[in-house]
C-alpha cells in the first residue's frame, strides 16, 4: 500500500504557516440593482463592507462567490480570472464549486445528517483527500475554531453560535483563497457572538476576506480596510483605523454615532428585523437606550460631600453606589511622604556604596522612626530601623529590608552591618507617586463602590459631583388595579407590577413614584399632568394591545407602538410625552406581570444601571444545561424563567408566556432561547442570566 | 433545529365542533373494517388464506408491490429532483403529466398502459418482435402498479425537497463539491425520510392496485390474479374466503402504516401528504 500523502490543504491561516490570501478585483455593474463599483482587497487583508441594506453588499458577495451573475462583471482572485462577463470578448464565468472562494452565510447552513466533523471534512473530501487525512484536518482546524468537543454531534443539535462556528470550520477547511463573509454573526447571540467575533479576528488574519456587517464591533475587530457602499456605489473606501477616526460618509457617521464601544446588553441577539414587522430585542434596547440615555444624563449633577456617603453607606443596609459625574482631583498626593515599603533600616544609599560581603558597612542604630509622626533627620553614616508605612527621615534615601542586614531582626545591637550597596529609593514611596495633588484619584462615570470610597478619603477629597439620581414615574394601568395594601373589591387585582418594577427601579438607582390609573384616557393624562416636576423618565405597564381598553396606546399618539420579537414582552411602546413644558422620555410595558419584568431587564435596566452606576449594567451571565427540554417560537428570542438545579442544570419554571407571579418569584435565572431555534432538547446549552 | 409538533389538549386550540366531526369523520373511516373483520369466519381463516390460489395471489402482490417500490425510487428520485431544482419549458406541464396517474381512474391508466405495451402497440410490438412482449405477463403487473405508485414517491420527494431547498446544495458547491458528489452526500440523505415515506405509501399503494393490473395484466393465477383481483374475483364465488383474503389485506395495511409511523417516516409521510398537489 502506498504511503498516505498529508492531504495538501492549505490552511488559510497565517498562524498556521500559510501562503496568505490572493489578491480580490471585483467590478459589479447591474443597472436593475443599480449598482456599480469596484473594489479591491489586497492580498492577506479584511475588508468590511458597510452600507444601508439594499447597498448592494449583498450582491457583491453573491457575485464574487459566482451565485449571481450581473450585466457585467469581473471577478479577478490572484491571477485566475473567475468572472469576466459584458466587458467585451467572450463571457466567462466558472461554477461556485470551481472558485475557491469561501461563503459564510448568517444561516450557517450546516449539513444536518452529518456530524460536526463529517461537515467540515466534506471540503477536503471533495478536493479528494483520503478520509483519514480529511479527518485530521478536519480536527485541527475544529481546534482553531474551539469547537473540537462537538466533533461528533450531529450538527442539526448545535446552538446558533455553535453551528456558526462549525459552519467557520468548514469554511476554512475547503481552503478557500477568498473568504466572503454575509453578516456572520447576525443571527448569533450575543456572548456567543462575541466569541465568534475573537475566533473569525484570529482566523482571518492573514486570509483574504470580505466581510459584511452591520455591526461596528466587527469592524474594529476584523477590518483592515473598510468600504461603505451608498446607493449602489462605493462612497468611501480606505483603511479601517482612518475611517473609523474620521468618517466621511452620512452612513459610517452614523454607525458610529450609535455605537457606544462595546455591546453591553449582555445575551440579546444581534438578529435582523424580521419580516413580519417585529423589531428585534436588539435594535429596541438600542432605541430605548437612545432615548432614555440622554434623559438620564441631562440631570443637574449633585455635590456630594465624602462624608455624607461614608455616612449612607455605613447607615444603610445596602450601599447602592452613585456614578461620579466628573474626575474627583486628589488634594493630597498619595502617598503624602516619603514612606518605607518594607520594615528595614533607613539609610543614605552612600554610605553604603563600598559595601562587600567580607567589608561590609558597619553603621551605628539610631533612634527608630515612630509611625504617625515626623522623625528627626538621618544624621550621615547612621541607620534608623523604619517600619512598613511609616516617614522616612529626612536625608534617608533608601531602605534596607531587615532580613537583608546583619543581625536579620532589630535586636537592640548598637550597630548594624549591610553587605552590599543599595541603590538610592529602594524600597521607597515617593510621596505622590500613587497620585499626585491635583492628579484624578477616581474618573468620571466611575460607580463609588468601597474602594472607591477609601480612595477619596486617602487623597483628601472632600466632595465629589456625583450623577443625580433619576425620578421615574411609574403608571400601572387596568381598571382591576388596587395598590398594595389596600383591600380587594369584586374582580379586584393588587398591582404586582408596580410593585415588582418599583422595587426593580429603585435596585437600578432610580428614585420611583408609582401611580395606578384605571383604563381611562383622561384619568393617564391626569396623572401625567399631574407629575412631579423632576421625572426624567415615565414607564408604563399595560395597555399598549390591541385591544378595545388599551389606554396607554389610545392616550399616546406620539409614541411607538408596535411588536418586538420576544416572547414574553412582545408589545412594546417607546417615545416621548410632555410633562408640563418639558418631553420627558416614555416607555410602555405590557401588563401581563412575566412580560412586564422580562421587558424592564432586557430593554431599561441596562440603561438605568449604566446610569446610575448603582448596580453593574450586565447581569451575570452564564451557560449551562438544560434539565428538561423546550420549545420556542422560532421567530422570536424567548425569554423563559427558570432555576439552576443542584447540579447546575438549567430547570425551567412556570411556562413560555406564564402570567404566574409565584413562578416568576422563584425563578433565579432568565433564560435566553435566541430566534432561530425551534426547540432545544434535554443537554442543550442555554444562555443565562441570573437575576438575584 | 427541529421544529416540534404543536400539541395542545382539546378545547384549547381546537374548537368543539371540529372534534365533534372529527369523531365522525373517524367513525366513517373504522365502522366498516370493523363490521368486516365481524363477518370473517375467524375460525376457518387459516384454512381459508392457505388454499394455492391465495397463496399464490398473495406471494404476487408482495412481490410485485416489492419490485414495483424499488422502481418508483430508481424513477421518482430523479424526477423529484430535476421538477424541484429546476426551471425549464413545460416544467408545470412535466409536472401535471407526472402526477396524473394520480387522478387518472386506474383503468385508464390500464388502458393506457395496453394501447403503448400491448401487441399491438407502438412499443409493445417492437418488444415482441424481439421476444421481450410484457402483455399478460409478471412484468406487466409491475409495470402496472410502478405506473400508478410512481406520483406518490415524486410527490413525497418533491415536497422535502422544496422544504429543504437548496441552501445545502449552494454551501456544497461553494465548498467544492461536484454536483454529483452534492446528490450522493447533501440532498439524499436530508431527504431520506421522505424518500422512506414515499416508498412505503407507493407500496401500500401497489398492494392494494387493482384496476390498471386488471386490465393491462389480465388475471392468470401466479402469473398475474393479485391478491386484490383473487378477492374481487372470490366476491362471487366464495364470499367467505374473499372477507378472510380482505382481512389479510387489512393487516398487511395496519403494517405498512404502523411501519411508516415508527420507521421515523413520519415526517416524510407528512411531508407527503401535506404537501398540495398544485
Amino acid at each position: 500500500m502506498a504511503e498516505e500523502a498529508p492531504y495538501a490543504g492549505r490552511m488559510a491561516t497565517r498562524n498556521d504557516a500559510a501562503p496568505g490570501g490572493a489578491r480580490l478585483e471585483v467590478t459589479v455593474t447591474d443597472p436593475p440593482r443599480g449598482i456599480d463599483l469596484s473594489l479591491e482587497v489586497r492580498p492577506g487583508r479584511t475588508l468590511a463592507l458597510l452600507g444601508p441594506n439594499g447597498a448592494g453588499k449583498s450582491t457583491v458577495l453573491r457575485t464574487v462567490a459566482g451565485l449571481h451573475a450581473p450585466g457585467r462583471a469581473r471577478v479577478v482572485v490572484g491571477d485566475t480570472v473567475l468572472s469576466d462577463v459584458g466587458n467585451g470578448g467572450r463571457a466567462f464565468w466558472s461554477p461556485p464549486r470551481k472558485r475557491a472562494v469561501g461563503l459564510l452565510d448568517q444561516q450557517p447552513d450546516l449539513f444536518g445528517h452529518l456530524t460536526v466533523r463529517g461537515n467540515v471534512m466534506f471540503g477536503p473530501r471533495a478536493a479528494g483527500a483520503s478520509r483519514r487525512a480529511a479527518r485530521t484536518f478536519a480536527d485541527h482546524l475544529l481546534d482553531a475554531v474551539g469547537a473540537r468537543d462537538l466533533a461528533r454531534r450531529r450538527a442539526r443539535a448545535l446552538s446558533g453560535g455553535q453551528a456558526q462556528r462549525v459552519a467557520l470550520a468548514r469554511a476554512l477547511a475547503a481552503s478557500p483563497r477568498v473568504l466572503l463573509l454575509d453578516e456572520p454573526l447576525a443571527a448569533v447571540d450575543a456572548p456567543s457572538a462575541r466569541e465568534l467575533r475573537e475566533v473569525l479576528r484570529r482566523v482571518l488574519d492573514g486570509v483574504t476576506a470580505v466581510v459584511v456587517t452591520h455591526d461596528v464591533a466587527d469592524v474594529r475587530a476584523l477590518a483592515d480596510d473598510v468600504a461603505v457602499l451608498e446607493g449602489g456605489r462605493v462612497v468611501e473606501h480606505g483603511p479601517a483605523d482612518e475611517l473609523l477616526a474620521a468618517p466621511r460618509s452620512a452612513f459610517l457617521k452614523d454607525l458610529l454615532e450609535h455605537d457606544d464601544g462595546a455591546d453591553d446588553l449582555g445575551p440579546v441577539p444581534h438578529a435582523a428585523p424580521s419580516e413580519d414587522g417585529r423589531r428585534s430585542v436588539a435594535r429596541h434596547a438600542e432605541a430605548v437606550e437612545a432615548l432614555v440615555a440622554p434623559a438620564l444624563a441631562a440631570g443637574e449633577p449633585q455635590v456630594v460631600r465624602v462624608t455624607e456617603l461614608l455616612a449612607r453607606a455605613a447607615g444603610e443596609a445596602v450601599l447602592a453606589p452613585r456614578v461620579l459625574a466628573r474626575d474627583a482631583r486628589a488634594v493630597v498626593g498619595l502617598p503624602g511622604f516619603d514612606n518605607s515599603q518594607m520594615d528595614g533600616y533607613a539609610v543614605r544609599a552612600a554610605d553604603l556604596a563600598a559595601a562587600t560581603p567580607d567589608a561590609p558597612a558597619a553603621l551605628p542604630v539610631g533612634a527608630p522612626v515612630p509611625a504617625g509622626s515626623q522623625p528627626s533627620p538621618l544624621p550621615p553614616g547612621t541607620a534608623a530601623p523604619v517600619m512598613t508605612g511609616a516617614p522616612l527621615p529626612d536625608g534617608a534615601d533608601a531602605v534596607v529590608r531587615v532580613e537583608d542586614a546583619d543581625p536579620p531582626t532589630f535586636s537592640p545591637s548598637d550597630v548594624v552591618r549591610f553587605a552590599a550597596p543599595v541603590p538610592p529609593g529602594t524600597y521607597v514611596r515617593r510621596a505622590g507617586s500613587d497620585v499626585a495633588p491635583g492628579g484624578v484619584v477616581v474618573p468620571a462615570r466611575t460607580p463609588l463602590g468601597p474602594s472607591q470610597l477609601g480612595a477619596l478619603v486617602a487623597a483628601g477629597v472632600p466632595e465629589v459631583v456625583v450623577a443625580p439620581v433619576p425620578h421615574v414615574l411609574l403608571v400601572s394601568t387596568g381598571s382591576e388595579l388596587v395598590p398594595a395594601g389596600e383591600p380587594l373589591g369584586a374582580a379586584q387585582v393588587h398591582d404586582a407590577n408596580g410593585a415588582t418594577l418599583a422595587a426593580a427601579l429603585a435596585q437600578a438607582g432610580a428614585r420611583v413614584s408609582t401611580r395606578v390609573v384605571p383604563d381611562a384616557p383622561d384619568a393617564l393624562r391626569a396623572v401625567l399632568d399631574d407629575a412631579p416636576a423632576d421625572v426624567a423618565l415615565v414607564v408604563t405597564t399595560g395597555g399598549v394591545s390591541a385591544g378595545a381598553y388599551e389606554v396607554v396606546r389610545q392616550t399616546l399618539r406620539e409614541v411607538w407602538f408596535g411588536h418586538v420579537a420576544v416572547q414574553p414582552g412582545g408589545p412594546q411602546g417607546l417615545g416621548t410625552v410632555s410633562l408640563g413644558s418639558r418631553r420627558v422620555p416614555l416607555v410602555a410595558f405590557p401588563g401581563n406581570p412575566v412580560s412586564a419584568y422580562v421587558s424592564f431587564e432586557l430593554f431599561l435596566r441596562p440603561v438605568l444601571a449604566r446610569a446610575t452606576g448603582a448596580v453593574p449594567a450586565r447581569r451575570p451571565t452564564g451557560r449551562a444545561r438544560l434539565a428538561e427540554p423546550l420549545d420556542s417560537p422560532a421567530a422570536l428570542h424567548q425569554v423563559r424563567r427558570g432555576v439552576l438545579d443542584d447540579a447546575g442544570r438549567v430547570r425551567l419554571v412556570g411556562g413560555p408566556g406564564s402570567h404566574l407571579v409565584s413562578h416568576l418569584a422563584a425563578a433565579g435565572v432568565l433564560v435566553h432561547v435566541p430566534p432561530g431555534v425551534a426547540r432545544l432538547e434535554r443537554g442543550d446549552d442555554v444562555d443565562y442570566w441570573e437575576i438575584r | 433545529m427541529r421544529r416540534s409538533p404543536v400539541t395542545a389538549p382539546v378545547g384549547d386550540v381546537v374548537p368543539g365542533w371540529v372534534a365533534a366531526v372529527a369523531v365522525v369523520g373517524a367513525t366513517f373511516v373504522v365502522v366498516p373494517v370493523v363490521v368486516l373483520g365481524a363477518r370473517a369466519d375467524w375460525a376457518h381463516l387459516p384454512t381459508l388464506v392457505t388454499g394455492a390460489a391465495a397463496l399464490d395471489a398473495l406471494g404476487l402482490s408482495l412481490w410485485t408491490a416489492v419490485a414495483s417500490t424499488l422502481a418508483c425510487v430508481a424513477l421518482g428520485v430523479p424526477l423529484a429532483l430535476v421538477l424541484a431544482r429546476t426551471s425549464f419549458p413545460g416544467h408545470g406541464t412535466l409536472r401535471a403529466v407526472v402526477l396524473l396517474p394520480l387522478v387518472l381512474p386506474p383503468v385508464v391508466s390500464g388502458l393506457a398502459l395496453l394501447a403503448t405495451l400491448g401487441r399491438r402497440g407502438p412499443v409493445g410490438g417492437l418488444l415482441d418482435d424481439l421476444g421481450l412482449g410484457v402483455a399478460f405477463t409478471t412484468t406487466a403487473v409491475v409495470i402496472a402498479h410502478t405506473y400508478v405508485s410512481l406520483p406518490f414517491l415524486v410527490l413525497s420527494v418533491e415536497g422535502a425537497l422544496r422544504v429543504a431547498g437548496a441552501r445545502g446544495e449552494l454551501a456544497a458547491a461553494t465548498l467544492g463539491a461536484s454536483a454529483n458528489r452534492t446528490f450522493w452526500v447533501v440532498t439524499l440523505p436530508a431527504v431520506a425520510p421522505a424518500l422512506a415515506g414515499g416508498a412505503l405509501l407507493a407500496f401500500a399503494r401497489s398492494l392494494g392496485e387493482f384496476g390498471a393490473t386488471l386490465t393491462f395484466a389480465g388475471s392468470l393465477q401466479g402469473v398475474t390474479r393479485t391478491l386484490p383481483i383473487e378477492i374481487y374475483l372470490l366476491r362471487e364465488t366464495d364470499p367467505d374466503a374473499a372477507v378472510a383474503l380482505s382481512m389479510l389485506l387489512v393487516v398487511a395495511a395496519l403494517v405498512v402504516v404502523t411501519a411508516v409511523h415508527s420507521a421515523g417516516g413520519t415526517r416524510g409521510l407528512r411531508t407527503a401528504l401535506g404537501r398540495p398537489r398544485g
